[in-house]
Parts: structure tokens; C-alpha cells; sequence
């Protein structure tokens, strides 16, 4: 029986006393006459600092809007919740950013997963999510309405990065390592389905999301034979990190690509020279500020970003905060040209074309495209001093490769992120 | 298998049998009483609801998490509050039928409500099986072997990605339609949820309050002791650890389709933590903290916003302090505050169990008369050749005896002769090397000791064995009425049935307060086991084989350690079990007392019988004087 | 043949681990019958600490090491302290407060683990860098390292059991502990003693894999959870149950990668609590245990 008394009740009822002190805090009051948008991001758990920067990013937006007299004489208030990690918890927040708080968007949900559990709900309350899912094409075409990603770098566009290998290092068998799980599957057939119209045979290995010695998965790729000449790491979270500073180990001496959404320096800080040498990514320009060509059309706007981000926090933005401060432009943009009204601002989203923000990428979103990136906007980075920087324009390497842009076309709508 | 229909010898004692039988308005007010804690908890959290929504300090959707995690947690105080298992598998059995209800409805579409009944009729096929396993476990493997099972299931989720969804989950559920409205907005589906937490947490407390509750209790403290008082320990077991998984599986099909969608994030190990929180932050074993502990921990996050990055940290010391400062929770503490305020209860329910305004001395006429009532049980305890060996001790050597009916036998010898392994023999505890046990033409060897004791075979303890959970007279009517199969029909009848549990619950107090007047313990009927010395709590070990209605008692030393007053108490009422014709085999170390009562006797020493006959030949047969009786008188 | 090579010689690596895991379960067992979920705290800590204190802070490798045991230490002492804030000899805590009470402590140090050093896994330093072949495997010398440990600690369990007043005191309070108590061991101080020891190990356990496997602040759960496998597969109170267990569960699961393709991942995940509930059904004392008596 459980049985445990410390002596003297008084003790007890102090502890008792302090836990409900801790607890009690008083209910902040909203402002009257403001337009309030919510802010969803899971600040708990692997993706936390995504979030810190998202957040960051956004409300650094805000508050210029509001210096600057706010949108149409009316100050923006942004109601930051958390989601816990939890898809549950967010469904509730959702609710109630709609319901009782009278938000005109939300910023968020940023994890894919949460994003998907979730879906249903922005359609359900009818108030647009501006949300930061890697694998927008999972979401349900009928729940897509009030969804939005504005995630430029996703996974497909990750996986074209194939492109690039093939161009440079004349690549004909791909090795992939990757989760095994329903995601991680999704993301290999994708790889294969590429592969096939480019020519370059693919191999996949998996291991579980949550293992942390991938060499025996790397070992394989290895011994393949014929051999490898890339590596395709796929997995977010200590998974790819963890696969990319194992595969030299595991004598895997080939170039490599990632996707995965954790293109934070963090991810690389811990790879050896050589390796980080090797590795060429797809990303949007916002990864790689200054390291952009002087020549290249958005280099002023990332720069002037980074340039805020830096004196603001004394940090240089990464991917992540680009994207926050992206999900905030797109929603403050449809206000200011057609107010505060839910229907409207969801609808102004989809079909605002030419809209482009801090990750340097140009949105066009119509019905069936909730992401409104095309791969053709993204760049090849590489790694040199733990730092993302500048490597060419994936454009080009498609273009060699012989992918017209209706062959992509083709193929996004094949993995259903283009619906029709 | 057919048990021996022996009635009672001794029954309810013909004066109170014809008290009238309590009508049903009456007998639902008996259980509202005992019920208090339903109405008083559900109105405050009515009127908590009332004013928060009212003044928009709490969110609507707390009203529905909350009720769905108090139905989950009610399940799981059941099973810990009341039947002393943790189980950490629960959780799992939310998940299944979550996910049971998302893939029944989103890939066959089929409707909540029969998505619902699939998955908790799957959860009820595998908890049996579960519970076959873990139950046989004690203690920590237990807790593991629950744990294990929740984990494989989050595991098996993942996994099976092409009907699970996997990490991506499944959404797009329907939320359920009751006649034709959907239950689309917080408020309708917090009622419904409500009005089933409600319907739950009635037939719970009502569980808690009847003999099904008594001998879970009894069962927890001394798993023994209840078995000899024919509590079949694993089948109740099995049953309230599968009732535990019908809860859980109705919060689980009440979760998925509120949300509307399920992930395995939202069954993992952070959320088993949360419900062991709200377990005992709201009290274990009340069923009622579960309300205080689930809205608590609901609305936690909305508390502490500015904790984010710190909530692991702060619910990890909050779970620290409770489990050992306050390991009762809240309602523990009410409980306890209310008890020193409302102690008039008590008193109020021993009143209503005495037949009014009569003495002592008419109370014990009025058992003496029952028992000359219908004595059936002609039958004669043999005992063939019974042998037990531990390695290589005989600790009891090829011993026969018989006991007729009607005459009580005593069993003597020095320490160590065999007399207590004896009676386990008899009683089961103890499977035999050799030989047979038998009651007239019933053989008992074999069969467990809840059976022998449904046969009508009594026991005490030589180390008295009164359960800690239950207070004086709740451990005398554990006896009452030839224990509890646990079936469900039995358990069915405890939390639904009012007029059955009445009449029950009101034979029961009134016979073992009648056998507690006769031993004199009458005051003490309320008071909890542990303010009672030695002496009195074997005394009440004896009324509670009584008021079983045996048709042999077997008393294991129960004189050791008697004061002289307690000592004529027994003396007393073994002269008045004698004169109702039940058979008595006395084990004794006080050989006045032995030499006075007994028929014959029969000498056991060093495992083997070494004398036989009436208390005269028995005293003057040379082995059992050189064994230890000394010199002749 | 290199593949398998490959998984056996990781299996045997991650299979040290666990079996250094399983021990820290074994020890603590001598002392009292529970089931110390905050095993996994002391693995956590350690790396963690190890990391900060020898590549942030470039103490000495030596130094640091001895300080991060320490920390383990004193983490031991004060769980069980905690969980035996009632207990008497003659009245051992329940399972279920020890339980509940450590997985409140596991869960508190992983909120504070994410509060010092936050979500992102890091990388420990290994023993030795670099790697060698051994029949078409790669093995980096972090995987003997490994396995050395594990015998070395084994070995030095051994002599402390059986050749030191103070261990064969455990080993007698393990069979019979209120026996011991009333024949004058100081039971309090042996469970402390335990507590410790087992938390050192545990230290050792996640200094040693965190340059392989990484560390971040919710492996403290799943530290404890292999060395619970390793602990329960083996079987209770010796030092070869956990060794065994660990090894076995290490190379099970390495070797199920040998299936190609998602599948072997695909078991891999689930193989660990199924075999935890097949030995539960089948042989609750684990591989090497004696039935537990009465």
C-alpha cells in the first residue's frame, strides 16, 4: 500500500500552498479594437528551437507592422499558444483561437505530424492556417481549403537534389537511408520514382526513427554493389544527424543529400570537414544568406532580413525563422488588401501570386497547390565552416538533366502535391 | 463444476428474517446515501463549469477532455484504487479503440456508435488474454508486464503503417449523431460525454460500496485470507482488469472521434505519465478524485504558460511530491476533513443494522434460536492418509482421522507437530504430497481454497489475518454469504442492482453485527482493524468465519494470546456453535480448554498421530504424556 | 559476410550498453526488491555531463570522468533516499510507490536535462577515434571500447561481491533482507551503497555511448528501458543475468536489420516488448534466474 507521511501536517499544507501558487497567473486582458492572429508552434521537444526562431521571426514582423501605425490603423496582436507536441492538444488550441479568441489566421502548426493530425479543424472553424508542414502533400485534399505550407524547401523538392548529384558527380546509383516508418517509405518511393526519370538506380535502407547507431544500415549501403555514388539521408530529428556523421564512418566516401527539414546548424555543427564538404542539399535561398550571387534577384531581401534578425538577436536567422517570418508577411499582406475577414483572407491567400518573403522563394499558390513553390525556385547548398553556403541553383541542374518544368509537373502531381 | 448446496446451519436468525424487504425507491435511496460522493462531486464540478464557461475563464474543450480522461481514469482506479493493480497496459487500450474508431469509420464508414462497441469488444477479447498473463505476476513484474504491453502497442501503431497511418496518424473521423444531430459543437459532445462519465462514475462508487468492493478490498489486503472465504482471487481479477478496459475503451472511442483524428503521439509515454497524475493527484481509490485529477491536469497547461520550456521539469516534481507527500491526493484529504465533520454516518448505519431496542442476551437468543433451525450437512470430514512433505521433512506423516458431524474434534500436539499444515491441507493452501481429503461423499483435495470454502469449510489463522482496508464489521461480512465468484453477473449486480444490493448489504451488517454483539465486540463494529489488540482481532476472525454459515470450522490457535475475558468469549461461543450442530476442529495449545470442549481428540507429533480418543484415554496414554503433557494428574 | 560481420560486431557494442544498463537494475535489486525506473537518469546525466565538462569546458578527460560519477553518485544516494523515505527493514517500500516515485524523478531530470542543454541531440567524445576492419566490418574503437568496459566492470562487480566484506554483506541482503538486518548489516547503508554503484554505472553507460548513438534529453527513457529488457531477459540478482540479457537483446537487434529492406526495421521496433512479454509469460525470472520462492 502506498504509505508515505512527512511529519507534521503543516508541511504538507505549506508544500500544498506553494504547488497552487506556482500555478495561479492571472489572465492576461486582450486588447479591444486589435486584430489578433494566432500563433500555434510546438515550443516542447525535438523541434523546439524551430519554433523558438519561427516565433522569433514573427513577432519581430509584427511588431514592425505596429510601429509602422499597424494594418489599416489597427494594431496586429498575435496570441501565442503551444502545442505540446501533442496533435490533440493543437486540435483544442485550434478550436479555441477560433471559437474564443476571434483570430483571423493562425501561424502554425509547424511539425508535419501535428499538422496532420489536426487537418480536419482549420476547415471545420474556417479560419486559414498558415502552417510549416515539410509534407504538405499528406494533408487530405478535402482539408486543404484552410491549409496552407509555406515551407518552400519540401521533400520533394529535397529529393530532386538528385539532379545535382547527377550533374556534378555523374551518379548512377543512389544509396538511401531513410525511417521505417510511413513517412520515411513515402519519401523512398518518391526517391525511386525520381530516379527512374533520371536515370539513376536507388537503393533504401531503413531503421527505425528512434535508433541512434545507423552504421549497420550505412554499412549496407557500403557494400552495395554495384557501388554507391551518393547517399540520401532522409529522417528529421538526431536521425539524419546522426546518419550523416556515421556514413564516413562507415566508409562512405560519396557525396551526400538530405531532406528532412532540419537545416539549422545545429544539424551540421558537429560534421567533420570532409564530410560537410560532400554534403549538397536542396534548400530555399533564405538558408544561405550571405553567400548568395550579388546577382541573384532576392539577395537584397535576405539580406536586409538577416541584417534585422541579426541586430534584433544577435544571431544569424536560420531556415526556421525565415519561414516564421514568411507565415507572418503572407497573413498580414491578405489583411492589408482585404481586411480582417476570415473567408476573404483564406481565399486572397490561395490565389495571391508573386509573393515572396524572407526564404527568398516565390509563392504561387492556386487551388490544388498549397504549396506554391516549384523546385525550380530552389538552390543546392553545401557545407563549409558549419555553415550553410551557396552552391548553385537546382534549377540549372534539372534543366540539364532534361526535366522540363511540365515533366515535374507531372510527377508532383503523380505524388499528390499537385491535386487536381 | 457443481459445488455441495449445503444451506446454511446457521442462517439469518429467524427474528430479523422477517423484517419487510426494502422497496426499490427505498433501496436507491440506501445507495444514493452511500453514493454521496456522486452527487456532491458531479454538482460542484457543475457549478465550477457553470461559472467558468460563463465568465469564459475556462474553455469549452477542457469540459470535454476532461470528462473523457475521468472516464479513462476511473478505470484505472478501479483496478488500482480498489483491486491494488497498476497497470500501465491501459493506456494501450485506449489507443486501440481510438484507433479501432478511426479506421472503422474513416476507411469503412462505419458509424461512431458501432465503431465504438468494435472496439471495445476487441479490447475485452485481448485484456482477457492480457490479464491471464500479467495477473499471474505479482508486484513490480506486474507493473512491467502492463507497461510492456502498452509500449508493444505504440510500437504495433507505428508499424503497421499502411492500416495505422503510422506517424502521419489518421484523420478525418466523423463526430457520432444522436438522433440526428451531430455533435459538432463542444457543448453538445461535452454532454454526452458527461452524461456517460456520470452513468460510469454512479455504477463505480456503486461497485466500491457492495460486496464486490469488500472482497477487492479484502483481496488486496490479504489475498489468503479472502480465498478462504471462497473470493475465486483470479477470476475477480481478470474481470475488474477487463472492466478497467471497457472504461478505457469507451475514453478512447469518445477521444478519437471529438478530435477527430488519432496519432500515436498522443498515446505515448508523456500521456501515461499525465493520467498517473491525474490518478493521484485526485486520489486513488475514491473513483470520484479521478474528476479533480483529470480537470486539473487538463487545464495545467493553460496555467503555466510561461513554464513551457520548464513543464517535463515541474510535472515531474509535482508527480515527486504527491507520491510521497501526498500520496491520497485530493480527495484523500477531503476525506479525510469530512471524516472528522460527518463521523455521525457510522453511528448512524450500526443503528440502522440492530434490530431495535433489544439487549444482548436477547440478540444472542435470537442466534441460539436460528440455529436450531434446518441443519443440514450430515456429512463427516474424512481425512485419508494425508502425508506433505518439504524436501525431506515429513511435516505431516500418513495421518487418518474423521470428524463426525455435529462434534468438534481438537488437534493437539507439540510446536511443530504438523497442525497448522494440516489445516492448510484441508483448506487447500497447501496441495498434499498424499492422501485425500474429503467431506462426506465430495472429494477436496484438488480443488483451490475458495472452492473448498464454498463448500462450507471456515477457517481462522493461527497469525491472524484481518484485512488491513476494511474496518471491523466490513471484514465479518466478508464472510457472509459464501464469498464472491467475481463472475460478471456478480459484479453487474453490485454496480447496477439497488433492491439485490439492499437487501444484501442489509442481511450482511445485520448478521455480522449480531455475531460481533455475541463476542462482545459490539462497540467496536466501526473502528479500523489496527486500533484492535491482538486478542480482539482474533475474535473477530472468528466472527467472520461464522457469519460464512459453515458447516465445518476449523479455529487455528485461536486462543494463543487471549486475555481471560476474551478467553470465556470464546469459550462461549464455542459452546453455542456446538449446541447448533456444526462440526468444530479446535487446534489448541490450552489443553483445559481442549479437554473441556472436545468429543476426542487427536495427538499429532513430529507429523504423525500418536494418539486418538476422548480427552480421558487422550490424557492418559503414555506417548502423548511422554510427548509433552507431563505427569499425570 | 560483411554484413553480418557489421551486425555482430554492432550488436555486441550495443549489446555492452544494455548489459551495463541491465546491471545498474541488478545491483539495485540487492539491495531492495525494486524496480528502479531513474536508472535511466544516471546514463543521461553522465553523458550528458561528460560532454559539457570535457569538450565545451576542456577539462581534463580524467577529471571530468571522475566528476561525472560523482554526480552519479550522489543522484543514486538521493533516489534512494527518496523512495525509502518510510521504509523500515521490516516494512520495505511497495512496488508501486518505488516505481511511481522513480519514474517522477526520470521524468524530472529529462524536463531538467532539456532545460540545461536543450532539445537537440549531441554528440559525446569517443574513448578513441577513428575506426578499423575486422572481416569486411567497419568497427570504431568506441565499439571495443565498449565491450571492454563491460568486462571490466563485470570483473570489478565479481571481486566486490565475493571479496569484500561489504559485498558479500549485499549478496546476503539480497537473499534475506530482513535476516540481514537483524543480524546486524546496516541495511540503509548497503542500499545506498547500491544506489550508487548502480548510478556510476549507469554514468559509465551513457559517457560510453554517446559518441555513437548521441544523447539527447529523452533517451532517459529509453535507457532505462533496454536496461530493464536486459535485466528482466537475463534474470534477477546476478551479474550474468543482465550480461546476458543485454548481449542477447543487443544482437537480436542488430541482427533483424539483416532482413532487407523496411521490414527488418519494421520488427526491430516491436521485437523488444515482445520478447519482454514472451518472457514474461513463459519464464518471469529470466533466462538465468531461479523461480522466485514464496
Amino acid at each position: 500500500m502506498v504509505s508515505a507521511r512527512l511529519n507534521g501536517g503543516s508541511i504538507r499544507k505549506l508544500i500544498a500552498a506553494a504547488v497552487f501558487a506556482a500555478l495561479l497567473v492571472p489572465a492576461t486582458a486582450s486588447a479591444q479594437d486589435s486584430i489578433k492572429i494566432g500563433l500555434l508552434l510546438t515550443q516542447v521537444g525535438p523541434t523546439a528551437l524551430f519554433a523558438r526562431d519561427e516565433a522569433r521571426a514573427a513577432e519581430m514582423y509584427i511588431s514592425d507592422v505596429n510601429k509602422a501605425g499597424g494594418v489599416n490603423g489597427k494594431k496586429i496582436e498575435l496570441i501565442n499558444l503551444d502545442t505540446q507536441g501533442k496533435p490533440d492538444i493543437a486540435s483544442s488550441l485550434y478550436r479555441r483561437l477560433a471559437d474564443q479568441d476571434g483570430v483571423v489566421a493562425v501561424i502554425g502548426p509547424d511539425s508535419v505530424f501535428i499538422t496532420l493530425g489536426m487537418q480536419s479543424i482549420p476547415g471545420e472553424v474556417k479560419v486559414m492556417s498558415v502552417a510549416a508542414p515539410g509534407l504538405y502533400e499528406l494533408v487530405k485534399p478535402e482539408s486543404r481549403n484552410y491549409l496552407v505550407s509555406a515551407w518552400s524547401a519540401y521533400s520533394f523538392e529535397g529529393t530532386l537534389a538528385m539532379a545535382y548529384h547527377l550533374e556534378k558527380f555523374h551518379v548512377k546509383r543512389i544509396g538511401m537511408i531513410t525511417t521505417a516508418d510511413a513517412v520515411g517509405q513515402r519519401i523512398a518511393n518518391t526517391a525511386k520514382t525520381i530516379g527512374q526519370k533520371l536515370g539513376i538506380d536507388v537503393i533504401a535502407e531503413a531503421q527505425p526513427a528512434s535508433d541512434r547507431d545507423l552504421l549497420p544500415s550505412l554499412r549496407k549501403l557500403a557494400a552495395a554493389s554495384p557501388a554507391i555514388d551518393s547517399l540520401y539521408v532522409f529522417g528529421s530529428g538526431p536521425f539524419a544527424n546522426i546518419a550523416m556523421n556515421q556514413a564516413e564512418l562507415a566508409g562512405l566516401n560519396v557525396p551526400i543529400m538530405y531532406t528532412g527539414g532540419n537545416v539549422i546548424p545545429s544539424l551540421v555543427a558537429d560534421l567533420s570537414p570532409q564530410v560537410q564538404s560532400k554534403v549538397f542539399l536542396t534548400a530555399a535561398r533564405g538558408a544561405v544568406g550571405e553567400t548568395l550571387p550579388a546577382s541573384d534577384p532576392y539577395a537584397k531581401q535576405i539580406h536586409a532580413f538577416d541584417e534585422e534578425y541579426n541586430d534584433r538577436f544577435h544571431e544569424t536567422p536560420t531556415m526556421p525563422a525565415a519561414v516564421g517570418y514568411d507565415m507572418a508577411y503572407t497573413i498580414v499582406d491578405a489583411i492589408r488588401n482585404v481586411g480582417p475577414d476570415r473567408a476573404a483572407i483564406a481565399e486572397y491567400i490561395w490565389k495571391k501570386q508573386r509573393f515572396s518573403g524572407a526564404q527568398g522563394v516565390e509563392f504561387n499558390r492556386s487551388t490544388g497547390n498549397g504549396y506554391g513553390v516549384t523546385p525550380d525556385q530552389m538552390i543546392i547548398a553545401t557545407i563549409k565552416d558549419g555553415k550553410f553556403v551557396f552552391a548553385g541553383y537546382l534549377k540549372d541542374s534539372l534543366d540539364k538533366a532534361g526535366l522540363t518544368p511540365q515533366a515535374i509537373e507531372e510527377l508532383m502531381r503523380q505524388e499528390g502535391i499537385l491535386a487536381h | 463444476m457443481s459445488e455441495l448446496n449445503i444451506s446454511p446451519a446457521l442462517g439469518p436468525p429467524a427474528g430479523l428474517r422477517a423484517m419487510p424487504m426494502a422497496t426499490f425507491w427505498d433501496a436507491l435511496a440506501l445507495r444514493a446515501r452511500a453514493n454521496r460522493a456522486f452527487y456532491v462531486s458531479l454538482g460542484i464540478y457543475a457549478l465550477f463549469a457553470i461559472i467558468g464557461l460563463g465568465t469564459g475563464l475556462l474553455h469549452s474543450d477542457i469540459l470535454v477532455r476532461s470528462g473523457i480522461f475521468f472516464i479513462l481514469v476511473m478505470g484505472l482506479d478501479l483496478l488500482f484504487g480498489l483491486g491494488g493493480m497498476l497497470s500501465f497496459a491501459h493506456i494501450g487500450f485506449f489507443s486501440i479503440a481510438a484507433y479501432t474508431v478511426a479506421v472503422l469509420n474513416v476507411s469503412y464508414g462505419a458509424n461512431i456508435w458501432l465503431a465504438a462497441l468494435a472496439g471495445i469488444g476487441l479490447n475485452v477479447l485481448i485484456s482477457y488474454g492480457l490479464g491471464r498473463i500479467c495477473l499471474r505476476l505479482s508486484g513490480s513484474y506486474f507493473i512491467l508486464g502492463t507497461l510492456a504491453f502498452g509500449l508493444m502497442i505504440h510500437s504495433i501503431i507505428v508499424v503497421a503503417y499502411p492500416i495505422t497511418g503510422g506517424d502521419a496518424g489518421i484523420g478525418g473521423i466523423a463526430r457520432p449523431e444522436i438522433a440526428g444531430i451531430t455533435l459538432t459543437s463542444d457543448l453538445q459532445f461535452g454532454t454526452v460525454v458527461w452524461i456517460i462519465a456520470a452513468l460510469l462514475l454512479w455504477c463505480s462508487l456503486s461497485l466500491t460500496h457492495s460486496r464486490a468492493g469488500r472482497a477487492l478490498k479484502a483481496m488486496r489486503s490479504d489475498a489468503v485470507a479472502a480465498a478462504c472465504l471462497g473470493i475465486e482471487e483470479a477470476r475477480l481479477r481478470t474481470n475488474i482488469f477487463v472492466l478497467g478496459a471497457v472504461f478505457a475503451s469507451i475514453g478512447g472511442a469518445l477521444y478519437s472521434s471529438y478530435f477527430e483524428a488519432v496519432h500515436p503521439e498522443s498515446f505515448g509515454l508523456g500521456v501515461l505519465v499525465d493520467v498517473l497524475l491525474m490518478l493521484f493527484l485526485g486520489g486513488y481509490g475514491s473513483i470520484w478524485g479521478g474528476l479533480i485529477g483529470a480537470t486539473f491536469i487538463t487545464v495545467l497547461p493553460d496555467l503555466q504558460t510561461w513554464l513551457n520550456a520548464g513543464k517535463e521539469l515541474f510535472d515531474g516534481i509535482l508527480f515527486a511530491i504527491i507520491i510521497l507527500a501526498f500520496p491520497r491526493g485530493f480527495a484523500g484529504a477531503i476525506e479525510q476533513l469530512a471524516s472528522r465533520f460527518v463521523p455521525a454516518d457510522a453511528a448512524h448505519a450500526s443503528r440502522a443494522g440492530r434490530p431495535a431496542g433489544t439487549s444482548l442476551a436477547r440478540r444472542a437468543a435470537v442466534l441460539d434460536e436460528s440455529s436450531k433451525a434446518d441443519h443440514c450437512g450430515d456429512a463427516t470430514l474424512v481425512v485419508r492418509h494425508l502425508s506433505k512433505r518439504f524436501g525431506g521433512v515429513n511435516a505431516v506423516d500418513d495421518v487418518s482421522f474423521q470428524v463426525a458431524p455435529g462434534t468438534l474434534k481438537g488437534l493437539i500436539g507439540p510446536n511443530g507437530a504438523g497442525k497448522s499444515t494440516m489445516i492448510n491441507l484441508i483448506t487447500g493452501i497447501l496441495p498434499p504430497s498424499a492422501g485425500t481429503v474429503s467431506l462426506g461423499d465430495k472429494l477436496l483435495t484438488g480443488l483451490r481454497p475458495d472452492q473448498i470454502a464454498r463448500v462450507g469449510i471456515m477457517r481462522t489463522f493461527q497469525h491472524e489475518r484481518l484485512f488491513a482496508d476494511l474496518n471491523v464489521v466490513e471484514n465479518v461480512m466478508v464472510g457472509y454469504g459464501h464469498g464472491i465468484r467475481g463472475t460478471w453477473r456478480e459484479l453487474l449486480q453490485s454496480a447496477v442492482g439497488a433492491r439485490s444490493w439492499a437487501q444484501e448489504e442489509g442481511e450482511g451488517r445485520r448478521a455480522a453485527l449480531a455475531w460481533l454483539d455475541v463476542l462482545g465486540l459490539g462497540p467496536r463494529a466501526d473502528d479500523a482493524v489496527e486500533t484492535l489488540p491482538n486478542g480482539l482481532r482474533k475474535l473477530v476472525e472468528v466472527a467472520r468465519a461464522c457469519a460464512a454459515a459453515p458447516v465445518v470450522l476449523l479455529l487455528d490457535e485461536t486462543a494463543a494470546g487471549l486475555n481471560e475475558t476474551e478467553r470465556l468469549a470464546f469459550r462461549d461461543i464455542i459452546k453455542r456453535l456446538r449446541r447448533s450442530g456444526i462440526t468444530i476442529v479446535l487446534i489448541e495449545h490450552d489443553l483445559e480448554l481442549v479437554m473441556e470442549l472436545s468429543d476426542d481428540i487427536c495427538v499429532l507429533n513430529f507429523g504423525q498421530k500418536i494418539a486418538e480418543g476422548t480427552p480421558e484415554q487422550v490424557r492418559n496414554n503414555e506417548q502423548v504424556v511422554s510427548a509433552y503433557l507431563g505427569a499425570p494428574q | 559476410m560483411g554484413e553480418i560481420a557489421q551486425v555482430i560486431v554492432a550488436g555486441l557494442s550495443q549489446g555492452s550498453i544494455y548489459a551495463l544498463l541491465g546491471l545498474g537494475f541488478s545491483v539495485v535489486s540487492m539491495s531492495t526488491r525494486v524496480l528502479n525506473i531513474a536508472q535511466g537518469a544516471y546514463s543521461l546525466v553522465g553523458g550528458f555531463l561528460f560532454i559539457t565538462l570535457a569538450a565545451r569546458l576542456k577539462i581534463p578527460v580524467a577529471v571530468a570522468l571522475a566528476l561525472c560519477l560523482l554526480a552519479a553518485i550522489v543522484m543514486g544516494v538521493v533516489t534512494e533516499r527518496i523512495i525509502n523515505l518510510s521504509a523500515r527493514p521490516w516494512k520495505p517500500v511497495s512496488p508501486e510507490t518505488a516505481i511511481l516515485a522513480t519514474l517522477a524523478i526520470l521524468v524530472s531530470v529529462e524536463g531538467a536535462a532539456f532545460l540545461i542543454w536543450g532539445p537537440d541531440p549531441i554528440a559525446g567524445k569517443p574513448v578513441q577515434p577513428g575506426s578499423f576492419r575486422l572481416l569486411g566490418a567497419i568497427v570504431p574503437w568506441q565499439y571495443v571500447w565498449n565491450i571492454v568496459a563491460l568486462i571490466a566492470i563485470t570483473a570489478g562487480l565479481h571481486l566486490f561481491l565475493n571479496r569484500t566484506w561489504t559485498g558479500r554483506a549485499m549478496r546476503a541482503n539480497a537473499e534475506n533482507s530482513l535476516m540481514s538486518y537483524l543480524l546486524g548489516v546496516n541495511v540503509r547503508r548497503l542500499a545506498a551503497i547500491s544506489f550508487g554503484i548502480a548510478a556510476a554505472i549507469g554514468a559509465v553507460a551513457g559517457i560510453l555511448t554517446s559518441p555513437i548513438t548521441w544523447i539527447d534529453y529523452q533517451m532517459g527513457g529509453t535507457f532505462m528501458l533496454f536496461g530493464l529488457l536486459a535485466f528482466l531477459i537475463g534474470g534477477e540478482r546476478s551479474i550474468a543475468g543482465p550480461l546476458v540479457g543485454g548481449l542477447l537483446l543487443g544482437m537480436a537487434e542488430n541482427v533483424l536489420l539483416l532482413i532487407p529492406g523496411v521490414a527488418g526495421g519494421l520488427l526491430k521496433q516491436v521485437v523488444p516488448m515482445l520478447a519482454l512479454l514472451i518472457m514474461l509469460i513463459f519464464r518471469p525470472e529470466g533466462l538465468l534466474g531461479r523461480k522466485a520462492g514464496s
